[in-house]
C-alpha cells in the first residue's frame, strides 16, 4: 500500500508540472520552425543525435531516431550549427520569415586521428543531456575491441561497460544494475529479440556490419520504452547506403560476413543486405573424436533493410532479421533455434513541428528438438510470436521542450512445447497450454529546458496487460516445498480473464554548472509482464518465456540514480560518477530442484519475493587522440528475498560481482596500425558449494550451504587485438584491414564452474573440479573488406 | 512418457562436450565449512515379499572423505495403519534394519515409517523422525522389445521397449531398473531410468523406449540367449522428485544450464533434520531371452 500511495503521489506532481507547461508553450503563431533530416553525406544514413545549436541563443536541439529534428524560433536571422562526430561541423545562416525545410548532409572527417571515437554526439553532450545512466556505442569502438576468435560482438562490449556484468564467462547474458538477464528488453529495429545469442551465448545475434546504432539504458529509461524491469539494449540497422553500392565483409577462422548495400534505382530507395555463417563444424570430419565427426554445429544470421522515401514528409523502412543455430548428430538428434523479427516502419511528417511513426512489428523465437530413440523420433517444438502495432510521435513545439507521445500494442502467442512422436500420427498431446495476452502502452513525456542551466525530463506510461483465452490455469495450494493444485479452470477463445495495469513514472534532472560539469538526478519506475523461465545463470536455447497471470504478478522497479559528470581538456576526456539504488518487487525465482521443462504447472515451481541493488560507477573516457579508451569501476550488491528460499534469508544473485573493473585501451602507432586491448576484472560470482554428504545407492549426494554462500576466485582476463590497416591511395575502392587478437592473453584459468564429482570406480571418492573454458591463449584473425 | 528432461541433460552435456572438452583440473586445496549433523535415511517398502529394508546413516564431511558412520539401536517400524511391522538391525550390517521375510506392501495403503532412539546431534534428547508414502498400483508388464539402433552421440545399442497400460487416475510416475543374465545394470542411482504418464494418462505404452543398453560397454551388450529382465517400479511423486534430483545433482553443472545448486528434496521429517528417502511401491517384471 505504502508503494500505490508514494506512485500516486509521484503521478500526482508529474501531472501538476507537465500540464500547465504543455499548455504554455503551444503558441505556435508567434514561432516560425526550422526542419529537416540530418545524413551522412557519403552514405546517406541518418544521423542519430546529431546536433543543432542557434548560435544567438546557445541553445540547440538533437535528431531523433529517424535523423529528424526541427527547432522554432522567433522570426529572426539565425546561425545554426551541425555537429556529428567524426563530421565536419556546418554552420548555415538563415532568415526565418517563414518555416523552412533544410536538410543536411554532413561529410565524414577522413584519415585523421580524431576518427576513432566512443560517443556520437556533440562533444559535451554527455554533460549538458538530461538524459543519464546511458551508454552509446558506435560501430567503430566497437569493432576495436579485441574478441574471441575475432568476432567482434555487440553484447561482448556492452558488457564492459560500468553497471553491467556479465552473467557468466562467454555468454550473451548480461546483468544490468544488479537486474536479471530476463529483465533486458533487447530490440533490433523495435523488433524484441527474445534470445540474443548465438552458439550457447559465444556469440550474439547481431552482425556488426548491419548494425549503425547500440544504445543501452541502464535506468532513467525513457517513457517510450516499457516492458523490463532492468534495461534496454536498443540496437538500430543501417539502412543501406543511398548514394552508391558498396560490399563490407570479412572472413575469419569460424565464421564470414557479407553485407551489400547501395541505392534501388535513384536516391530515393535503398537497400541492405547482411549474411553471415559459422564453419567451424566444417572441421568435425577432421576430428578424432567419432562423435564430433558426426556432429553439426552452426549458425547463420540474414538481415535485410530496405528504406523508401516517398516525399519530403513520408518515409517508409521495412526490416528483417532471421538467424538461426543448428546443432546435432547425424541419427540420433537434430536441434534448432532462432529468431525472425520484421518491422515496417512509416515516418510521417504532420507539420514541420510535429513528427510522427508508425510501427507494425512481427518477433518469433522458437527452438525444436528431434531425437531418435527406441525407433521412433520424438519431436519437441515451442515457439513464442508477437505482433506488435506502435505509433510514436515527437512533437517539438519550440526550443525549450521536446514532447514525446503515443502508444503500443502487442499481441502475445506462447507455444511452450508441442511434443510428439513423429510419423506414427501419435501426438503426445501438448502438455504445456499455450498462453495468450495483450499487452498496452500509453505514455507521454517533455524534456523541458529551463533557463540556461537546468533541464527536467518527465514522463508517465501506462501499462495494461490483459490475459486472453483459450487457457488453462491451476490454482495452487501453497506447500513447503511443493505447491499443490487445488483447482484447474478453463477459458474460452477471445475471452480475457485477467487484467494489471499500472503507471510508470520517469523523472530526470540536469543542472549545468558549465560547458563541463554537471549534475543529474533520475527516478524510473518500471513494470515487467513478461517472465522468463530459467534458472540458469546464462540462459539457454530452451528457456521458455511466459506471461503474468493470476498466480504470477508483473515484476517492478523503482530505481533512483545521480551522477556528477565533468569533462575536462576540451571535452575530451569524459569522467562521471553515478550511484543508483534500485528496489524490485514480485520478481521471481524457483523453488530448488524445479523443473521449467515440459512442465504445465511450472506456476507452481515459481517463487516471488524482493530484490534489492545498489552501486557506484565511475568511468573515465578519452574519446579521441592516439591513446583512448576507457576505464569503468563498478561498486554494487544485489540481494533478493523470497520466503521459500535460502530459509527466507537474503541471497545474493549469481551476478552479484562488487567490484567490477574494466579497461579498454587503443594505440594509434599511424593511421593503418592500431594495438588494442581490454583488460577485465570481477570479484568471483556466488556458488553454493556442499557443506556434506551422503551415499544413496552407491551414488553420492551433497548437502548445500545456504544459497549463493560461497564465492568462485576472482575472474580477470587479458585480450589484445592488433588491425593493421591496407594503404589507401587515391581511385583505389577496395580497402582491408587485418585484425590479429589474442584471447585470454596471459592465460588464466578462470573458473567457469566448480563440481564436486564421484570416482566412477569408487563411490566414496569425492573431488572438486574447476571447470574453465577451452579459450586460453587463443589465437584469432580476421581479415575485413570494404569496397 | 515423459523422460525429455533426462534427454536434455544429454543433450547438454553433448554440446558441452564440444565446448569444454578437456577443460577442468583439480582443485586439491578447496575450503569447505560442515554443516550440523543430520539423519540419512534410505528406506522401502515394495510390494514383493521379502525382508524390506531401511538403512540409517549420519551426514559426513562435504568431500565424503570420512568413513560413512551408521545409526545403531534405532528403533524403526513401518506401518499400514492397520499392522505395523518392526525392523531388527543386522548384526552384520550395522545401521541396516530388516523387516522378516514374509512382509509385503499393498497397493492403495500410505506406509509411515517411524525412526526413533536416536540422537543424531548427541544433545542426549532423543529425537523421532518418520515418513510417509502410498503404493500405487501397477499394471504387469504385456512384454519388452530390444531396438537395435543408435543411442547418444555415435553409440549404438539396444533400446528397451515397453508394452504395458497406465494405471490411469492421475499422474503415475514410474522408475526402470534392469537386470542381464541376473546381474543388477542399474545398481546406482544416477543409473536408473525414470519417467511419468504425461500425455499417456490410462493409455497404452506401445513400444515406449525406457532403457538403453550400450553396445560399447560389456556389461551391456546383448548377445543371443542373454536374458533381460525390465522392472518396473510404480512409485509417488516424492521419490520421483527425489530421484530426478539426485540424477541431475550428480551429474556436472554448467553455468548456461544449470539452476542453483540446491538439496535434493527428502520426505523424511523434520525435513530440516534429515535427508534421504522412504518409498513405498509396486513392483512388475518382465524377462526375455534375447
Amino acid at each position: 500500500m505504502i508503494i500505490k500511495k508514494k506512485l500516486f503521489i509521484t503521478c500526482l506532481i508529474f501531472l501538476i508540472i507537465a500540464l500547465p507547461v504543455l499548455a504554455i508553450n503551444d503558441h505556435p503563431a508567434v514561432l516560425l520552425t526550422v526542419s529537416g533530416y540530418i545524413k551522412d553525406a557519403e552514405s546517406g544514413e541518418s544521423l542519430i543525435g546529431a546536433t543543432i545549436t542557434v548560435k544567438e541563443l546557445n541553445r540547440g536541439t538533437a535528431a531523433n531516431q529517424y535523423g529528424f529534428y526541427s527547432v522554432s524560433l522567433k522570426p529572426e536571422n539565425y546561425i545554426l550549427e551541425f555537429r556529428y562526430i567524426g563530421y565536419q561541423t556546418i554552420q548555415k545562416t538563415i532568415t526565418l520569415n517563414k518555416d523552412v525545410t533544410l536538410n543536411i548532409e554532413l561529410v565524414p572527417e577522413k584519415n585523421k586521428i580524431e576518427e576513432v571515437v566512443v560517443t556520437a554526439d556533440r562533444p559535451e553532450a554527455n554533460v549538458k543531456k538530461a538524459e543519464m545512466s546511458i551508454s552509446k556505442l558506435e560501430m567503430k569502438t566497437i569493432k576495436q575491441v579485441p574478441a574471441l576468435m575475432g568476432e567482434v560482438d555487440v553484447i561482448k562490449v556492452i558488457q564492459m561497460l560500468p553497471g553491467v556484468q556479465s552473467t557468466a564467462e562467454g555468454t550473451s547474458g548480461f546483468s544490468v544494475r544488479g537486474g536479471g538477464n530476463d529483465q533486458n528488453l533487447i530490440l533490433l529495429d523495435e523488433a524484441t529479440v527474445y534470445n540474443a545469442s548465438h552458439l550457447m551465448g559465444f556469440f550474439s545475434v547481431f552482425n556488426n556490419d548491419a548494425v549503425r546504432d547500440v544504445k543501452l539504458y541502464k535506468g532513467d529509461i525513457p517513457a517510450n520504452y516499457g516492458g523490463r524491469l532492468s534495461s534496454v539494449l536498443d540496437v538500430r540497422m543501417k539502412e543501406g547506403n543511398n548514394k552508391k553500392f558498396t560490399a563490407t565483409g570479412g572472413i575469419g577462422l569460424i565464421s564470414s560476413r557479407l553485407t551489400l548495400e547501395g541505392p534501388v534505382g535513384n536516391d530515393k530507395t535503398s537497400f541492405l543486405l547482411a549474411g553471415r555463417r559459422t564453419y567451424a563444424d566444417l572441421f568435425f570430419p577432421l576430428m578424432s573424436d567419432s562423435g564430433l565427426r558426426k556432429s553439426k554445429l552452426y549458425f547463420y544470421d540474414l538481415n535485410l533493410k530496405v528504406n523508401h522515401q516517398i516525399n519530403d514528409r513520408n518515409r517508409l523502412y521495412l526490416s528483417a532479421y532471421t538467424g538461426r543455430d543448428l546443432f546435432g548428430q547425424k541419427g540420433t538428434s537434430d536441434a534448432g533455434f532462432g529468431n525472425l523479427t520484421g518491422t515496417l516502419r512509416w515516418n510521417h511528417l504532420i507539420n514541420n513541428k510535429l513528427f510522427s511513426n508508425l510501427s507494425a512489428v512481427v518477433a518469433r523465437y522458437d527452438y525444436s528438438l528431434k531425437m531418435k530413440q527406441g525407433g521412433s523420433n520424438y519431436v519437441w517444438n515451442s515457439n513464442m510470436l508477437d505482433y506488435t502495432l506502435k505509433l510514436d510521435f515527437n512533437y517539438f513545439p519550440n526550443p525549450q521542450n521536446e514532447i514525446k507521445f503515443g502508444l503500443s500494442s502487442t499481441f502475445h502467442d506462447f507455444n511452450p512445447a508441442d511434443a510428439y512422436i513423429e510419423g506414427e500420427g501419435s501426438k503426445l498431446g501438448a502438455p504445456v497450454p499455450r498462453n495468450y495476452a495483450l499487452e498496452h502502452g500509453l505514455y507521454i513525456s517533455n524534456e523541458q529546458k529551463i533557463g540556461e542551466k537546468l533541464t527536467i525530463k518527465y514522463g508517465l506510461r501506462y501499462t495494461v496487460f490483459q490475459n486472453i483465452g483459450t487457457a488453462t490455469i491451476y490454482t495452487f495450494a501453497k506447500g513447503y516445498p511443493n505447491y499443490s493444485v487445488t483447482d484447474t479452470t478453463y477459458y474460452a477463445k477471445g475471452e480475457i480473464f485477467h487484467t494489471y495495469q499500472g503507471l510508470e513514472p520517469r523523472l530526470g534532472i540536469n543542472y549545468t554548472f558549465n560547458e563541463q560539469s554537471s549534475v543529474k538526478a533520475s527516478f524510473s519506475r518500471t513494470i515487467q509482464n513478461m517472465q522468463l523461465a530459467s534458472n540458469s545463470a546464462g540462459g539457454m536455447p530452451l528457456d521458455v518465456w511466459f506471461p503474468s497471470s493470476p498466480n504470477i504478478k508483473p515484476q517492478k522497479a523503482n530505481q533512483y540514480a545521480i551522477g556528477y559528470f565533468r569533462n575536462f581538456a576540451n571535452n575530451t576526456i569524459e569522467t562521471s560518477v553515478e550511484s543508483y539504488y534500485k528496489q524490485m518487487y514480485d520478481v521471481i525465482d524457483f523453488k530448488d530442484n524445479a523443473q521449467l521443462l515440459m512442465n504445465p504447472r511450472m506456476e507452481g515451481d515459481i517463487r516471488s519475493g524482493t530484490a534489492k541493488a545498489y552501486g557506484l560507477e565511475l568511468f573515465v573516457k578519452k574519446n579521441n587522440g592516439r591513446l583512448n579508451g576507457w576505464i569503468s569501476y563498478t561498486l554494487s550488491k544485489v540481494t533478493r528475498t523470497i520466503a521459500e528460499i535460502n530459509n527466507g534469508n537474503p541471497y545474493p544473485t549469481t551476478y552479484d560481482k562488487p567490484h567490477n573493473i574494466n579497461i579498454i585501451v587503443n594505440y594509434e602507432f599511424s593511421n593503418r596500425v592500431i594495438l588494442s586491448g581490454n583488460w577485465v576484472y570481477a570479484t568471483g560470482a556466488p556458488i553454493t558449494f556442499p557443506v556434506g554428504s551422503y551415499v544413496i545407492d552407491n551414488t553420492y549426494g551433497k548437502y548445500y550451504s545456504a544459497r549463493n554462500g560461497y564465492r568462485m576466485r576472482d575472474y580477470h582476463r587479458l585480450d589484445l587485438s592488433l588491425t593493421i590497416k591496407g594503404k589507401e591511395r587515391p581511385g583505389k575502392k577496395w580497402k582491408g584491414e587485418w585484425v590479429f587478437s589474442m584471447y585470454n592473453a596471459y592465460g588464466r584459468h578462470n573458473d567457469w564452474m566448480i563440481n564436486f564429482v564421484q570416482d566412477s570406480k569408487n563411490a566414496e571418492k569425492v573431488t572438486a573440479e574447476r571447470w574453465y573454458l577451452p579459450f586460453v591463449n587463443f589465437p584469432g584473425i580476421t581479415y575485413n573488406f570494404k569496397f | 512418457m515423459k523422460n525429455m528432461s533426462i534427454q536434455t541433460i544429454a543433450l547438454s552435456l553433448f554440446i558441452l562436450s564440444i565446448i569444454a572438452a578437456g577443460c577442468t583440473e583439480t582443485i586439491d586445496n578447496i575450503q569447505l565449512d560442515s554443516t550440523r549433523p543430520r539423519l540419512v535415511v534410505e528406506g522401502y517398502i515394495s510390494t514383493d515379499t521379502t525382508r524390506q529394508v531401511v538403512k540409517l546413516s549420519k551426514l559426513g564431511d562435504a568431500l565424503n572423505t570420512e568413513p560413512i558412520q551408521v545409526i545403531s539401536n534405532a528403533v524403526v517400524t513401518i506401518s499400514d495403519g492397520t499392522k505395523t511391522f518392526g525392523l531388527t538391525e543386522d548384526q552384520t550390517k550395522k545401521g541396516t534394519y530388516f523387516t522378516t521375510p514374509d512382509v509385503f506392501g499393498v497397493a492403495g495403503r500410505t506406509y509411515t515409517l517411524l525412526i526413533k532412539n536416536v540422537d543424531i546431534n548427541n544433545d542426549q534428547v532423543m529425537e523421532e523422525y518418520s515418513a510417509r508414502s502410498l503404493l500405487k498400483p501397477l499394471n504387469s508388464i504385456d512384454s519388452i522389445h530390444f531396438v537395435y539402433n543408435n543411442l547418444e552421440r555415435d553409440r549404438r545399442g539396444w533400446s528397451v521397449n515397453l508394452f504395458t497400460m497406465d494405471p490411469g487416475n492421475g499422474r503415475n510416475f514410474y522408475l526402470f531398473k534392469v537386470r542381464k543374465n541376473n546381474i543388477l545394470l542399474t545398481d546406482s542411482v544416477f543409473k536408473y531410468s525414470i519417467g511419468d504418464n504425461n500425455s499417456f494418462e490410462g493409455k497404452y505404452f506401445k513400444g515406449f523406449p525406457v532403457y538403453n543398453l550400450r553396445e560399447d560397454r560389456k556389461d551391456e551388450k546383448l548377445t543371443r540367449g542373454d536374458t533381460i529382465t525390465l522392472e518396473m517400479y510404480g512409485i509417488t511423486e516424492d521419490y520421483y522428485s527425489f530421484i530426478y534430483s539426485y540424477i541431475t545433482d550428480y551429474y556436472p553443472k554448467v553455468p548456461i544450464f544449470s539452476g542453483p545448486s540446491a538439496n535434493i528434496p527428502t520426505n523424511i521429517k523434520p525435513i530440516d533434520d534429515a535427508v534421504g528417502i522412504f518409498a513405498a511401491y509396486s513392483i512388475k517384471r518382465k524377462s526375455v531371452i534375447y
